[in-house]
């Protein structure tokens, strides 16, 4: 077990069905499956390069389907950073994000110094497009946070994701690579063990 | 110009030192005079309350006309009318003395100056030396005294009497304030007999209320109140979702529109349903479903078998899992299991779909099953919600796999028509301007409202039927021939499977 201080913990939000497990997974496993399984909450861990050291980064995807607003609090006092996903095919999808961000805010005080991504998944399917880049990118700015469009099935953005998440925290000096090359170790963690595990 | 001046200054005195007035009233008088006063005071008062009441009375006869009936309030209003005009009579009587009261000052006042004109002629005249023109103008004042003493004297008796006889009426006024009391006691009394005959009927008729908020209430209670076997949302949002949601990606997954959620519910706690406008949103229809299961004070499956689902959970071996399952639903009180029953058997027709609608019984259950099950401990709040959650979905899912093992039979989704809304006209315009793919089986449907509850009965007894001779495929078709021929009217089985087919054709 790494140590509390070592573990860096990213937060997955959004509504139901917007790909927030499909962009974990395209992450840290680099596959994309096609089935349709709501998430009850997975957390994956991945050690990365933090301060000239190494670290666990934790990502926890976490349900969409149904609100437990307590769950939701106790993600969000424990991440670090955030990830806001909405689907590019659904205006609700960024809809339900809003009251999601201001309890971020409401209980982070601030979201200045917290490195937030406003994610639009699901970029390949421009035919269904209901979102705008530029309606995106809006919201982005209205929540001062950054703004990136995805695709996990395509693996459109998805790595990017990510690293440009950890240089957004200035607290720490933190990238994906460890000596140059991808750490082989990202596992991901059994789904029981991980509800239980220590955060 | 100087008698005017005179006469001034003398009122003045008398006012301001009352010096020289002579006082014409005997004290007896002097007293009834004060009485008088009061009794003018009260009388004005009531006078003024009485006319504002029946002034008041006309403006809310309006609001209460309703809840009053009329015959009631006329006879009231009649009293005190009657009463009023009495009490004016007896207020035009003391104007009256009142007025000849100040006549009576007046008078006092003329006789008292014309004394003091008289005396102060006698003196001079014992002074002056011209004897005749003194004497001349000393008689016609005292001629003037003694005309306005005469005067003062009628005014006085006249006065007197009139007082004398109020006092003696007196008696009589103050019958009339009787007669009000009692006239207002009787008022108060039939107001109250009226609103204590009514009160029941309210009571009544709030009970019979179609419109009653069923979110967040307990089941048990809203099933009594609305004299239902399934809860409304339910029904409603089941049917609704028969309708038009059976083919949506993600049902009860994808969030609805907030604000629709909002709205859709709050319809269904007062029981109007605008099927149209919904029909097009299935997700909102799912999330209102899923809402109401959430914000039951207990969940569907029950607090008090909380450790049965989870120990029959943990079991390993499948079959002794659906068994000690099934064991666990047995124990749900009959309001839940009917309810519970109901909702698996919608779940499971939803899955037939789940090629189209990605909802396989394990999705289902993920997404709904924290909406049946939860505890009341709200112990570690993360252990709640992901472990836990991961043993609701091994409860939930095989239930929905098994829904024909764990509730044997057809069910009639449709048990009260019009999406299980209370009846309400506008509502069956609503339903017919529909488009829907099997319309000759909805009018069918809407004629056959008479039997349905008949269907409801025997379905629940053939279940219950079942139960005791455990679940066997044999004899399962045999408690049908049996009711079949103890009832014939148990045709109404058959016919409820015919009902079932349509949805099938969509």
């Amino acid at each position: 077990m790494p140590e509390q201080s070592n573990d860096y913990r990213v937060v997955v939000f959004g509504a139901g069905g917007v790909g927030k497990s499909s962009l974990v997974l395209r992450f840290v496993k680099g596959t994309f499956r096609d089935t349709y399984i709501p998430t009850v909450e997975d957390t994956y861990r991945q050690v990365i390069s933090c301060d000239k050291s190494v670290c666990t980064l934790q990502i926890t995807d976490t349900t969409g389907s149904h609100q437990f607003p307590a769950m939701q609090r106790l993600s969000i006092s424990k991440g670090h950073a955030f990830i806001l996903v909405y689907s590019i095919t659904s205006r609700q999808s960024l809809e339900e994000l809003k009251p999601i961000y201001q309890q971020v805010l409401a209980i982070k005080g601030s979201t200045e110094s917290i490195p937030i991504m406003l994610v639009g998944n699901k970029s390949d399917e421009m035919a269904q497009r209901e979102v705008e880049t530029k309606e995106g990118e809006a919201q982005a700015t209205a929540w001062k946070c950054a703004f990136m469009e995805t695709s996990a099935k395509t693996n459109s953005n998805v790595k990017e994701l990510f690293q440009e998440l950890l240089a957004l925290e200035k607290k720490r000096d933190m990238s994906l690579s460890i000596d140059g090359k991808r750490s082989g170790k990202q596992k991901r963690a059994d789904k029981l063990k991980g509800k239980c595990s220590v955060m | 110009m100087k008698k005017q001046f005179n006469r001034m200054r003398q009122l003045a005195n008398q006012t301001v030192g009352r010096a020289e007035k002579t006082e014409v009233l005997s004290d007896d008088l002097l007293q009834v005079e004060k009485r008088l006063e009061l009794v003018k005071q009260v009388s004005h008062s009531t006078h003024k309350k009485l006319t504002a009441c029946l002034q008041g009375q006309q403006g809310v006869d309006v609001e209460r006309k309703s809840v009053r009936s009329p015959s009631v309030r006329s006879n009231s209003t009649l009293q005190n009318t009657l009463t009023l005009l009495k009490l004016l009579m007896c207020a035009v009587e003391i104007p009256n003395i009142q007025k000849q009261r100040k006549h009576l000052a007046k008078l006092v006042l003329d006789m008292d100056s014309a004394r003091t004109r008289y005396y102060q002629s006698t003196k001079s005249s014992g002074l002056s030396s011209n004897l005749q023109s003194t004497g001349a103008k000393v008689d016609h004042v005292r001629e003037e005294m003694e005309e306005a003493a005469n005067r003062m004297e009628i005014c006085r008796d006249q006065l007197s009497a009139d007082m004398y006889s109020f006092v003696a009426k007196e008696i009589d006024y103050a019958s009339y304030f009787q007669t009000l009391i009692e006239a207002q006691a009787e008022y108060h009394r039939k107001s109250l007999e009226l609103l204590q005959s009514v009160l029941p009927q309210i009571k009544a008729h709030q009970e019979t209320w179609v419109e009653k908020p069923c979110y967040g209430k307990p089941l048990e209670e809203h099933l009594a109140l609305s004299g239902r076997d399934i809860a409304f949302p339910i029904e409603a949002c089941v049917t609704m979702l028969l309708e038009c949601g059976m083919q949506e990606e993600g049902l009860f997954r994808i969030a609805p529109s907030a604000s629709k959620l909002k709205k859709l519910k709050a319809s269904l706690d007062c029981g109007v349903l605008d099927v149209q406008e919904y029909s097009a949103d299935p997700h909102a229809i799912a999330g209102a479903l899923k809402s109401y299961l959430r914000e039951l004070p207990e969940p569907l499956m029950t607090f008090k078998l909380y450790n049965d689902w989870i120990q029959a959970s943990n079991i390993q071996d499948q079959d002794k899992r659906l068994q000690s399952l099934l064991n666990a639903c047995e124990k749900l009180p009959p309001a839940n299991n009917n309810n519970f029953k109901y909702l698996i058997k919608f779940l499971s027709k939803l899955t037939e779909y789940q090629d189209v609608n990605k909802m396989t019984p394990g999705n289902i259950a993920i997404v709904l099953g924290p909406n049946l099950l939860w505890t009341h401990n709200e112990g570690n709040i993360t252990e709640m919600m992901t472990t836990v959650s991961l043993q609701i979905v091994g409860i939930i899912e095989p239930i929905i796999q098994h829904a024909d093992w764990f509730f044997p039979g057809e069910i009639e989704f449709n048990l009260t028509g019009n999406y299980g809304s209370p009846v309400h006209t506008n509502h069956n315009a609503n339903y017919s301007s529909m488009p829907s793919p099997d319309m000759d089986q909805i009018d069918r449907k809407q004629n056959d409202q008479s039997r349905r509850p008949l269907s409801v009965a025997t379905d629940n007894m053939m279940l219950e039927f079942y139960k005791k001779d455990g679940y066997d495929s044999h004899t399962v078709c045999l408690p049908l021939y049996i009711y079949n021929n103890v009832w014939p009217k148990c045709g109404a089985v058959v016919q409820m499977k015919e009902d079932n087919s349509c949805y099938h054709g969509f």
